[in-house]
């Protein structure tokens, strides 16, 4: 991985792509990469869907290597939905093909002028960029299934549904898993539309004939591989609950909690939720022949997604995630685990951030489009958007969009993205963290990762509400420096209760490239990124005043515990002092 | 518990296969007979029977009404709990939860703090909910010791699940008496909202 692919969308005489070495980004991966590239190389000031946005895909530093984990993958622009810096990850098979290719990154430049529409297709020999007219307005599975027939099954696809092409602030970027379904998606922020806007349609990648990517120390990275391994086996999340279940095992225990935003964040309990549960799944997934154990990519260990059956035994999506099960369910009603699933399978068909949608759609039916429980009527909504009507678009746009359009006061988003699966009244401390992420409300961006290994800014002691702040600010620091890695999120459980295990990881990524990397340095590297992005929003015309939650989290207790969102905005201005 | 306790109980001989198809139920809550009014620990270890190494080691995340539970010795169930028991969870959330987590102090607004009672010791009942992998590893040990059900949850259980578990079912007693698996449903129906002793056993485990 030593080459960054630059393609020029708005070349004159068409789409012109150059190869160039690393340079000043030597040493980033993910998202540390994605958000360099885009402070350093975009103006703040630019339109998201203009020639002057970037739309940058980087594999994580591990990639393409034997390294357990390591195949995720970082999208990066300006946000459509946010107005400022995005960072979007995804699993799947691209990110080992595009490392083994040697590519540290993709960076789609520029925008044709005509409205063109492209496919890439890019092997050991080369970049080879076609225009293809034929490819208009095709879902994700139509699309996938078109370039097998072209070039065959050994390859991987990046691509936009309908939503990515008409440029709408909730499309996604899909990424083929290991059965060649595009069902993995880095999702927030309508990176997809930023890819819809430089007429990409799909980028066809095949890594045939190439090896591994080889450590500089091939004997250190085995050992450490191996450490690493066990150690994720051996932890209860990684280990146990994550393989059996899925994340979708926490809809029980959020909603135990009384923190399951339920009927768009009017009460903290569905009483559906066991029918949804991830409990429910992997039985239903085990008797109809589906799999409730999966990876999304060659070389997970974790394997924390499945396979999703009707009960006739037909593939109907992956295992469904927390997140969108909570948004299509729980937020808006629906306790139908065939019907979620097949919101699942439509969001990732048309190319939709299934969070956005879920929490768009309980918006809407706040608003009296439709009413709550009614799946039916949400699998329309969904599909209205695949077909490009006006509605389609309001709803493709967001909930923030939707609000405004239905005229519904209750629109629960920061920096314009929809808050995900956990009420901040009842989990406080993830409130804070939605604020002031330079994302937009983002579960990811603080998620657990080794803050107390790592020392971020000291000890917290666990039960002093004070520590929140503190607390919110390690992780977020701590998440960016894991998300640059490029290395599954969930490994996180494992390095934060197992001090071996997060030597493993240091030790690995030394071993591959011959650095001397430390849990110090690796908190200056997520202080860094973090700056970068705050910088950059900074730029693009945000102030403190866009690190609040919607006033409604303040002012209406939610039931069962009627609790209020009650850290003060001093507080949060404090977060990012450091 | 409602008021209502039927007299009757029902057992069910079943494959292991279905005693993990009967398990899903115990995430939905049962009802259970214990000393109210003692410290938790010693209702999960003395009176439910719980290996106290399992509960140091896997029961990391446990709600009483709804409130994460961070000291098992200070908490108390009172009469008419809800208990919920689960292993340690994911995500950010997943992980504030935990007892005595490093991230306790993110939900300490919902945190569990014993508001007292006068029931010391009288016998009450609680209902219990088990979740993700205590539910596949308590469910047998519930079912053997005899859960209360309401007879209607039972029977729309019942119902809701494929034919698997009928065919899985070797033998279906009510009292002492034999039902037969197309017929159970409709009995527990008409017995409405009573609650009815349910045990479940798995066939290796019994004597023909
Ligand atoms: S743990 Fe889940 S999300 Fe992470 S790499 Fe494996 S399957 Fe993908």
């Amino acid at each position: 991985m030593d080459k960054i692919l630059r393609i020029d969308m708005g070349a004159e005489g068409g789409p012109r792509a150059t190869a160039s070495p690393v340079g000043a980004y030597t040493g980033l991966g993910g998202r540390g990469l994605t958000s360099s590239i885009v402070s350093k190389e975009v103006d703040p000031l630019c339109h998201p869907l203009g020639p002057g946005n970037k739309l940058i895909i980087a594999p994580g530093l591990l990639s393409g290597s034997i390294a357990a984990m390591s195949g995720r993958i970082s999208v990066g622009c300006k946000s459509p939905l946010t107005g400022g810096i995005k960072e979007a990850n995804a699993g799947g098979q691209p990110s080992q093909m595009l490392a083994r290719l040697g590519y540290t990154a993709i960076v789609l430049e520029g925008k044709p002028k005509n409205g063109s529409l492209y496919k890439i297709f890019i092997n050991k020999d080369g970049v080879k960029i076609s225009e293809d007219m034929s490819l208009k307005m095709l879902s994700n599975y139509q699309v996938v299934e078109k370039m097998k027939g072209e070039f065959g099954n050994k390859i991987a696809c990046i691509s936009i549904g309908q939503a990515g092409e008409m440029r709408l602030s909730a499309a996604s970027i899909a990424f083929t898993d290991m059965e060649l379904r595009p069902t993995r998606h880095a999702g927030r922020g309508g990176v997809g539309a930023v890819m819809g806007s430089k007429g990409v349609k799909v980028i066809v990648v095949d890594d045939t004939d190439l090896p591994m990517c080889q450590p500089k120390d091939p004997e250190k990275f085995r050992a450490a591989n191996i450490k690493f391994v066990e150690g994720l086996r051996a932890h209860a999340v990684t280990g146990q609950a994550l393989p059996s279940y899925g994340t979708n095992v926490l809809t029980n225990i959020i909603n135990e909690a009384g923190g399951y935003p339920t009927y768009n964040f009017k009460q903290g309990r569905f009483r559906g939720a066991a029918k949804i549960s991830g409990e429910t799944y992997a039985e239903l997934e085990t008797k109809r022949g589906g799999l409730a154990t999966h990876g999304c990519h060659k070389g997970c260990v974790i394997r924390c997604s499945g396979i999703y059956n009707d009960k006739d035994g037909h593939f109907i999506s992956k295992q469904p995630e927390y997140e969108t099960v909570w948004a299509h369910g729980g937020n808006c009603g629906i306790d139908d685990p065939d019907k979620i699933a097949m919101l699942d399978f439509l969001d990732d068909d048309i190319g939709l951030d299934t969070i956005e949608m879920g929490a768009t759609i309980g918006v809407a039916m706040d608003g009296g489009l439709i009413q709550f429980g009614d799946a039916d009527g949400a699998i329309n909504l969904i599909k209205e958007i695949g077909k490009g009507t006006p509605l389609g678009h309001i709803i493709g746009s967001g909930a923030e969009v939707t609000g405004k359009v239905f005229g519904v006061e209750k629109v629960p988003v920061v920096k314009g993205q929809a808050l995900p699966a956990y009420d901040p009244r009842a989990v406080q401390g993830m409130g804070v963290t939605y604020a002031t992420s330079p994302m937009g409300a983002d579960h990811t961006a603080g998620y657990a990762v080794a803050t107390n290994i790592l020392k971020v800014g000291g000890d917290v002691d666990p039960l002093k509400p004070a520590g929140q702040v503190e607390l919110s600010r390690n992780l977020q620091v701590a998440t960016a420096a894991v998300d640059s890695t490029g290395m599954c999120l969930f490994i996180a459980f494992a390095i934060l209760d197992q001090p071996e295990t997060f030597q493993a990881l240091l030790d690995m990524l030394n071993a591959f490239y011959g650095i001397e990397l430390t849990a110090e340095k690796v908190v200056e590297l997520g202080k860094t990124i973090l700056t970068l992005e705050r910088d950059f929003n900074i730029r693009a015309g945000f102030t403190s005043k866009q690190d609040r939650l919607p006033l409604f989290f303040k002012n209406e207790p939610l039931p069962p515990h009627n609790v209020t969102f009650q850290v003060k905005d001093e507080e949060l201005d404090t977060v990012f002092n450091w | 518990m409602p008021d209502t306790i039927s007299t009757a109980a029902i057992t069910f001989i079943v494959s292991q296969q279905a005693l993990k198809e009967f398990s899903q139920i115990l995430q939905r809550g049962f009802f259970i007979r214990i000393k109210t009014g003692r410290p938790l620990e010693e209702v999960l270890v003395e009176q439910m029977g719980i290996e106290k190494r399992y509960v140091e080691e896997q029961l990391s995340t446990i709600f009483l009404d709804g409130q994460p539970v961070d000291d098992l010795h200070t908490a108390v169930v009172h009469d008419g709990s809800t208990l919920s028991l689960s292993a340690a969870m994911p995500g950010l959330a997943g992980a504030s939860m935990r007892r005595k987590g490093v991230y306790a102090s993110f939900r300490s607004t919902i945190a569990y703090r014993e508001k007292g009672g006068t029931d010391a010791g009288h016998e009450g009942s609680i209902e219990v909910k088990l979740f993700n992998l205590v539910m596949i590893d308590l469910g047998p040990h519930f079912f053997k010791r005899g859960i209360y059900l309401r007879s209607d949850t039972l029977a729309e259980f019942l119902t809701s699940m494929t034919v698997d578990i009928r065919t899985g079912c070797r033998l279906i007693l009510l009292g002492n008496r034999p039902v037969p698996g197309d017929a159970v449903a409709g009995i527990l129906k008409n017995m409405g909202t009573d609650m009815i002793e349910v045990f479940v056993i798995c066939q290796k485990d019994v004597v023909f």
